[in-house]
């Protein structure tokens, strides 16, 4: 490049600086490097206290590395293996109910316009700006009366009140870029109305709908307050038991319950990930 | 009024990638308008991205005012660049748009607002100050465009694609416009365009961009008219490609010898002509007659297109009279005349 | 095919049902339990006492101030750092590894539940975590004693930065999607017009994308304001967070106290409320 900019600059001129990429780069590099330091720092500890055996002050490493926690977090009957399960049950179930509510009413304010559209949508983003500590309390007196507080059904109920917005929110805007003229197109080709939705409208918005799936099930996974609130310590998720853990100050088995709370998600981001590239591929 | 060179100028997208413009050089006359054509990925778009600076180049240079303007931010380059879409800016009413360059360098209000006055008023859109963008019909948002634009006072204007996105009459007016005020404003202005028939009709000169690589600049009479290579007749719609060689000032071909106006150089194998210069059905004797047998008869509302096969199965396109499709069928016998000052030698 | 009005209807309906029933009525019995009527346990003496009750717990104004500064600080500086961010990350390495990193690890951290970034938190920043350790390592400290108290501290800042490293991805993300729908286009339009790439972001791009920002920093604002886990596992002792300080009121032996649990939430909620339609008033009053 030298050679060309020597022929091609007068005499005279500057050999002008040209602003190629690499210099530009390379000043948003250390930013963005401790940006990434950043994202990842916190997850350190996490994972080293969930394999450390005595880690003391000012050790800046575990002395000992030990499965030990690991071991005892998946015996036969331990904490770890009910607590998996209840937030796996109740995460899954809290997603595939706000799926079956939500995703119509997705549908309906991403397509139409109706009267009233203004209100649901308002209903719809409450949930997400009001604090659902206070809905929740309101809800315990009724709750108790029905039997539901200390079930996990009550939870997968409560949990529909943070579920619900993403659902009905994702979907929406899923529906919002489908385009009708397609099932337009299949009607006009002589599918009825379940042959189109069942081999074209379907087809075309899973990739969305799957998104908003996982979502509805990280949301879910992550409560903490509301199923405190209402499990009333008897139903106990992933984010109870490192809660508890902390609180006992078991440092290895709340690092194990810290690694299993954040594993799903990645998972999950694995898993939408492929689908939204098959998606978008086609 | 600003000079511009642009010298060997080479970008490649992706390294290893081919380049999209390779070694390109063009000269633009101060106060000139020079039409840039070539078909759709030919690098042309690339060119003025380049010297507006939202690509960097890997090599060559380009000198406005005989000093070099790639290692300048775009907004030190007095160089703007106007697009397809008219882009204007959605969050600003008429009036904030074009008097945004202003604004941004900080001009008091006063000559601002005075400023797009007179910038609306060159663009017949007097009193549009506070329409909303999206109030405006797609001619006068490219109006609002090109008088934010020009407002400025860039010393050299990027026109790309500014009319295709238009239906067909606005776009004769838009041209007619951007005439008007490119030569009001005596801005030294590259309009980039794939419609031959624009280029010629609105530039002072036409440069045809081929491959990433400059083949031809001139007048358009003479880009039109006299094109340089097979792909630049080939381009400009000079689709009759006579192969042969010359002797003097002869040029023999299989179906015949004819007579050239023009001398071709000693290497030139070929004459190009348009289908419009050449005359169906020539007397008997008259200057370089063909006979041949029609192929094809296509009726196209202000012409018809005749197809000719002469000598040596070479055919031939004829822009005959419309009324021809009434007396020409496929299969008749005819003569065709090919007018010495309508053939033009190609060199490669 | 036009679509009935029924069927619209019947595709809403369960939808602002559950939501109904659960939020809404959920509000509703909750607006009642404070002020004395609870119809479930047949209790109707309405009175103020729950509102009196709250408004004299000892150190409440600490409390609210303490709030509402993690709320606005966590909502600054996550706005902040994650426009910043996306904007470096968009215009100069969206191609490179580090910045396929970053964009990765925005996605992946916006799946780590609050609590697990509390506890990280935790573990990095107080005054026997990482950071103590490495700087005692580097000889800046000489005893756990000697580093600055960044968590279970009065200011919250381990706090803040819980809520600042989970919702700095947030912003990324959504900022990055803004910046994808408004192009680069109207940016460089800006920058061959004259402007420098500060005015082009600050005239052009950030002006567009601003409603979407609005958004994102009334979620954050709000969930900062009413959640429990982050400020329970991180804040210190005294003052409590006003979502602290409710739930333990409303979990305490002293069932009288629940009434004044439930005002104190609610009065953050109608806090959340109000701010929902102030932030409406201003997006429509931008939009115009």
């Amino acid at each position: 490049m030298t050679a060309i900019w020597s022929i091609a600059t007068p005499v005279g001129d500057k050999p002008a600086t040209v602003p190629s990429a690499a210099p530009t780069k390379r000043r948003a590099g250390l930013p963005l490097l401790l940006l990434v330091a950043w994202l990842v720092v916190p997850l350190v500890p996490v994972v080293l206290w969930s394999v450390a055996r005595g880690w003391f002050f000012p050790a800046l490493l575990p002395a000992e590395i030990s499965l030990a926690a690991w071991a005892r977090a998946f015996a036969n009957g331990s904490d770890v293996w009910r607590a998996l399960g209840t937030s796996v049950g109740v995460s899954a179930a809290a997603a595939a109910l706000g799926m079956l509510i939500g995703v119509p009413a997705g549908r309906a304010l991403g397509m139409h316009a109706f009267p009233g559209k203004r209100w649901v949508e308002m209903l719809v983003l409450a949930p997400i700006l009001v604090p659902g500590l206070g809905v929740a309390m309101g809800l315990h007196a009724v709750m108790i009366r029905l039997g539901l507080t200390g079930t996990a059904g009550g939870v997968v109920l409560v949990f529909l009140v943070p579920v619900l917005p993403y659902v009905v929110l994702i979907s929406a805007s899923v529906f919002a870029t489908h385009d009708r003229a397609f099932e337009a197109q299949a009607r006009g080709l002589g599918a009825s109305s379940w042959q189109t939705l069942r081999h074209v409208t379907l087809p075309m918005v899973a990739p969305g709908l799957s998104v908003a799936a996982a979502f509805a099930f990280l949301v879910a996974w992550s409560q903490y307050g509301l199923t405190l609130l209402v499990g009333g310590g008897r139903v106990i998720t992933m984010p109870l038991l490192l809660g508890q853990s902390i609180a006992a100050g078991r440092n290895d088995l709340a690092g194990v319950a810290a690694v299993l709370t954040i594993l799903p998600g990645l998972a999950v981001l694995v898993l939408t990930s492929t689908l939204l590239g098959r998606g978008g591929r086609r | 009024m600003s000079t511009v060179a642009i010298r060997s100028l080479t970008k490649r997208y992706g390294p290893g990638g081919a380049p999209a413009v390779d070694g390109f050089s063009l000269d633009l006359a101060p106060g000139s308008l020079t039409a840039l054509v070539g078909p759709s990925g030919c690098g042309k778009s690339t060119v003025l991205k380049c010297l507006a600076g939202l690509v960097d180049a890997d090599g060559g240079d380009v000198l406005i005012d005989g000093s070099s303007v790639l290692g300048l931010q775009p907004e030190r380059r007095g160089v703007v660049l106007m697009g397809q879409d008219h882009l204007l800016f959605p969050h600003l009413d008429v009036a904030g748009n074009v008097g945004f360059g202003l604004r941004m360098r900080g001009e008091p209000a006063g000559n601002i607002a005075r400023r797009v006055e007179e910038m609306l008023a060159l663009v017949r859109l007097e009193g549009f100050g506070p329409r909303r963008p999206h109030a405006l019909s797609g001619g006068q948002a490219q109006r609002v465009a090109l008088a934010r634009a020009l407002i400025v006072k860039p010393r050299v204007l990027l026109l790309d694609e500014p009319l295709t996105s238009l239906d067909p009459e606005l776009r004769e007016e838009m041209r007619g416009l951007i005439r008007t005020v490119q030569r009001a404003t005596a801005t030294t202005t590259l309009f980039v365009t794939h419609d031959r028939e624009e280029a010629v009709s609105v530039a002072d000169g036409v440069a045809l961009m081929l491959g990433g690589r400059l083949v031809q600049h001139g007048a358009p009479d003479a880009v039109f008219e006299r094109p340089a290579t097979r792909a630049a007749a080939a381009f400009f719609g000079a689709s009759n490609i006579l192969e042969g060689r010359f002797e003097g000032d002869r040029f023999v071909t299989a179906a015949g010898t004819l007579r050239l106006a023009a001398i071709g150089e000693g290497s030139a194998t070929a004459v190009a002509a348009r289908p419009e210069a050449l005359i169906l059905g020539a007397r008997p004797g008259a200057e370089n007659g063909l006979d041949g047998l029609v192929r094809s008869v296509g009726y196209r509302g202000t012409h018809t297109l005749v197809e000719v096969e002469i000598g040596g199965g070479v055919m031939l396109t004829v822009a005959a009279p419309a009324a021809s499709h009434r007396s020409v069928a496929v299969g008749d016998r005819v003569r065709i005349a090919l007018p010495a000052e309508a053939l033009w030698p190609l060199s490669g | 095919m036009p679509v009935r009005a029924a069927s619209v209807r019947r595709m809403v309906a369960p939808t602002v049902a559950v939501l109904g029933l659960l939020f809404g009525g959920g509000l509703l019995l909750a607006v009642l339990q404070t002020i004395g009527v609870s119809p479930f346990v047949g209790r109707f003496d309405v009175s103020l006492a729950a509102y009196r009750q709250v408004a004299g717990l000892p150190g409440l104004w600490a409390s609210i101030v303490l709030t509402v500064w993690v709320a606005t600080a966590s909502t600054v500086l996550s706005l902040g750092i994650g426009v910043s961010a996306a904007v470096a990350l968009r215009r100069l390495a969206a191609d490179t590894v580090l910045g396929r990193a970053t964009l990765f690890l925005f996605q992946a951290n916006l799946t780590v539940p609050h609590v697990v970034a509390a506890v990280g938190a935790v573990w990095l920043l107080s005054q026997s975590g990482l950071l103590a350790r490495a700087a005692f390592g580097l000889g800046l400290i000489s005893g756990p004693q000697d580093f600055p108290a960044l968590v279970y501290d009065r200011a919250a800042i381990g706090t803040i930065l819980a809520y600042v490293w989970k919702e700095v991805p947030f912003v990324g993300v959504v900022t990055l999607s803004l910046l994808a729908s408004v192009g680069d286009r109207p940016g460089q339009t800006a920058r061959s017009l004259g402007a420098t790439r500060w005015q082009a972001f600050r005239h052009v791009t950030l002006p567009q994308i601003r409603p979407g920002l609005i958004a994102c920093g009334t979620i954050i604002f709000a969930f900062a304001l009413g959640t429990y886990e982050v400020p329970a596992l991180t804040g210190a002792s005294q003052p409590k967070l006003l979502p602290v300080l409710a739930y333990e009121m409303f979990t305490s032996h002293t069932l009288a106290d629940r009434p004044a649990a439930v005002a104190l939430s609610l009065t953050t909620a109608a806090a959340g409320l109000g701010m929902i339609l102030a932030w409406r008033s201003l997006l429509t009053g931008a939009r115009r």
